[in-house]
């Protein structure tokens, strides 16, 4: 393998892959990144044998062959580099040589035949997803996922493919986030899988890198176990989370019917302050909605803090007083676009129904929060 | 207190008194398992003490008298003699069952010298309990718990501040809080065997062998102690577990086991109103070898179902096929007493279950545990092996019996 590229562009082709590589894993391996050269191109894979990331960069190849190299001594090696023209090489010995204008460095590496082969199986159904909107969704929805390995099958977002609708939904079991695209066509295509969250958080960061233009499309196609998603250079394969995703629908209230409207950075300026009192191991902040006003409160019964604010909202309904986690109040509305948000309440321990104040074209963004049961 | 099991077995069956009588597990004619928890004085002498395997005992002692123990009445006496105690002071920190720390500092103006103050403690046991106690009397508590082992039974040691270094020098380095079977080799490794001998290395040392337990050592070995006597302490984990009379491999009865344990570690912990995130299984085989499993939930929880099915999937996952095992155990830690709670999303089939939990726990703690049970556990076999129940608290320094 011989082959001249940049360091940016090489050291950018690495991002993209890096992130799949295990921090702890039992089998070395892993830690490797495989390099494949044929002609102008080179393929960098990486995969933690759950999920395989590969991308491919424009290089100028003097000789195809294939090897892996650790790939954080890679990336440190290229992160420490100005942006100059390298000269990579791989020598009999089995090293291979990384040459700029005025040094050289070797890095120890395994054949590809040591490297697990990942069998990508291509299969029908290919469909096309904006990148914008597919970033979108994972945005909205991955921060609410379970980590809790008890339950693995809350562990990823669920897809759900409907005829007429593009799906995703995530609950870690106290807050639900539901996010559907209806500007989407797929007549043939009715399918649900769960996608572990490592992968979406891949798939994003390769979504956000500058060379995926605005307006071009990631290529979705789901197997029997697994989902591809492709991008313009990258693809994404990751196993899906076998198992039966939770009948959510079930949990989402239909009669919830005081409706309050408040400013959302105003709540959650409040809230970040009065949470500064909570107790550190509930964030338990209490929200006492009243005719157009909520009062958050917050006590710290192990060490006497308080915390009080009153800010101003639109509510006509009989008074509550409601127990929350402040993390996911904050998490939620990190999540939310309008100024203005909008909660359907129903009483002090049932799910609260929070939608933006207005939806976009063909979307409809719907988050639910359970609350803490309050002491007295 | 002295001999403490033994002794109330003595107090309310004077036929036993000065005979060797044991208190522990069933020796079984010297097959039993399991240990002795306490023995009289009268048994020490023939070499017997307490977490001696009961088998060696019985062939120390076979004509002694081995009973069971009877833990309620043990606990009923135990809050007499705490009763006893905080009429001399309010601060009081149990240690055991037996054993307290009292803080007479401020009794002194108002009841005597603390030598008077502990004349009367022992009196009034003597006449209300007809039981004995040895008291130690120091400006800490380490140099207050050795001066109380000291001089057994009956009897009552006092060290001044400038007696301390020299009452400790000639202790065997054992004798400190902490260090153990693993420890005490290090200590002689370094040609390290009395208390004395450690107060006179350098501290330095000291905590380059150990690191921060050795500042510890050196300070507790130079009657450095300055924690105050803490009435409340909470609890940092609760646990339950049963050594099994022969070790068993039937999952049936290994499964209803850990039922059982779970339905009591959660009956106790609500009783106590703790939530805990941690939960621990703890399996030991027929070799001794001992394994435990943790899993951290995301949330506090008191659910006998939630705590069950994290236990039953840690016990699945251990995958004991065709092992032979000796013990279980069951434990929570993380605990928290922040009342309320998140509510959950799809529980809902839970939480209805754990209505039922609540109304055991109310029909239990009123008419005792026996007066109702989960259907499945009637014929469980080992339920009254279920001795070893512990709430560890956070204090370094274990409290030998």
């Amino acid at each position: 393998m011989d082959f001249t590229t940049s360091k940016n562009d090489f050291y950018k082709g690495l991002q993209k892959v890096i992130g799949v590589i295990p921090s702890k894993t039992t089998i070395p391996i892993l830690e490797n990144i495989l390099l494949e050269l044929n002609e102008n191109t080179l393929q960098l894979t990486g995969t933690d044998l759950e999920i395989c990331v590969s991308t491919e960069l424009k290089v100028n190849g003097v000789q195809n062959g294939s090897c892996t190299v650790p790939a954080k001594s890679l990336n440190d090696i290229l992160r420490e580099l100005p942006d100059v023209p390298l000269k990579l090489t791989l020598d009999e010995e089995g090293k291979l040589h990384l040459k700029t204008e005025k040094g050289f460095y070797k890095l120890m590496s395994q054949p590809k035949e040591e490297f697990p082969s990942i069998v990508v199986e291509e299969s029908e159904g290919d469909m096309e997803i904006d990148n914008n909107f597919l970033s979108r969704m994972i945005d909205k929805t991955v921060f609410a996922v379970s980590h809790d390995e008890l339950r693995p099958t809350l562990m990823g977002v669920y897809f759900q493919l409907n005829e007429n609708e593009f799906r995703c939904v995530a609950t870690d079991g106290h807050r639900l986030v539901r996010i559907a695209n209806t500007a989407f066509r797929a007549s043939e295509f009715q399918k649900s899988v769960i996608v572990p969250t490592k992968a979406l958080n891949l798939i994003s960061k390769n979504l956000e890198s500058p060379s995926e233009k605005e307006d071009s499309k990631v290529k979705f196609s789901i197997g029997e176990n697994h989902v591809i998603f492709r991008m313009t250079d990258t693809y994404v394969y990751s196993k899906v989370i076998e198992g039966q995703y939770p009948k959510y629908e079930n949990v989402i209230p239909n009669n919830n019917d005081k409706k309050l409207v408040v400013n959302k950075d105003e709540l959650a300026s409040s809230v970040k302050r009065v949470s500064i009192f909570s107790n550190i191991i509930t964030h338990q902040i209490k929200c006492s909605v009243e005719e157009n006003s909520v009062r958050i409160s917050s006590e710290d019964i192990e060490y006497g803090g308080e915390g009080n604010e009153v800010i101003s909202a639109k509510y006509n309904d009989e008074p509550l007083d409601i127990g929350y986690n402040a993390n996911y109040i904050l998490d939620m509305l990190k999540h939310m676009d309008t100024e203005e948000i909008q909660f359907l309440l129903k009483d002090s321990v049932s799910a609260a129904i929070i939608y933006p104040i207005a939806q976009r074209p063909n979307e409809d963004l719907m988050m639910l929060i359970m609350p803490i049961r309050l002491n007295d | 207190m002295d001999a403490f099991f033994a002794a109330v077995e003595q107090r309310d069956h004077p036929e036993y008194k000065g005979l060797p009588v044991i208190v522990g597990a069933d020796p079984k004619d010297g097959k039993g398992r399991g240990v002795v928890s306490t023995c009289s004085y009268e048994a020490r002498k023939y070499g017997i003490h307490s977490a001696m395997p009961i088998s060696q005992a019985y062939r120390l002692c076979p004509l002694g008298i081995y009973l069971r123990g009877r833990m309620s009445v043990y606990q009923s006496v135990s809050r007499q003699l705490m009763q006893i105690l905080s009429d001399f002071t309010s601060l009081v920190e149990p240690l055991s069952i037996d054993e307290a720390f009292l803080d007479i500092t401020g009794s002194i103006r108002l009841l005597g010298t603390p030598e008077k103050i502990a004349r009367k403690i022992q009196q009034r046991i003597a006449d209300e309990l007809h039981l004995t106690a040895s008291i130690g009397i120091a400006p800490n508590k380490f140099v207050a718990k050795i001066a109380s082992d000291l001089n057994k039974p009956n009897g009552l040691v006092i060290v001044e501040e400038h007696q301390i270094r020299d009452f400790l020098a000639p202790l065997p380095i054992s004798k400190l809080w902490g260090v153990g079977k693993k420890t005490q080799p290090i200590f002689l490794k370094y040609g390290i065997r009395t208390i004395g001998e450690l107060a006179n290395s350098s501290k330095e040392r000291i905590v380059t062998i150990f690191g921060n337990s050795g500042l510890h050592f050196w300070n507790l070995a130079n009657g450095i102690d300055d924690r105050d006597v803490v009435t409340h302490t909470p609890a940092k984990s609760v646990s339950q577990e049963i050594t099994f009379d022969k070790d068993i491999d039937d999952l049936t009865e290994l499964h209803k086991t850990l039922l059982y344990l779970v339905t009591e570690l959660t009956r106790l912990i609500r009783k106590d109103h703790y939530k805990a995130k941690t939960i621990t299984l703890k399996v030991r085989l027929a070799d001794f070898s001992t394994f435990t499993r943790s899993h951290t939930l995301s949330d506090f929880t008191d659910s006998f179902n939630l705590i069950h099915s994290v236990i039953s999937d840690l016990f699945h996952r251990f995958n004991c096929h065709n092992k032979k095992i000796r013990l279980l155990g069951v434990a929570v830690s993380n605990l928290n007493t922040q009342q309320g709670g998140q509510i959950s999303i799809f529980d809902q089939e839970n939480q209805e279950k754990d209505k039922a939990d609540k109304v055991l726990d109310l029909i239990q703690n009123k008419f005792g545990v026996d007066a109702i049970q989960k259907g499945t556990l009637i014929d469980l076999k080992h339920r009254d092996r279920l001795t070893d129940q512990k709430i560890k608290q956070d204090k370094p320094g274990p409290g030998k019996r």
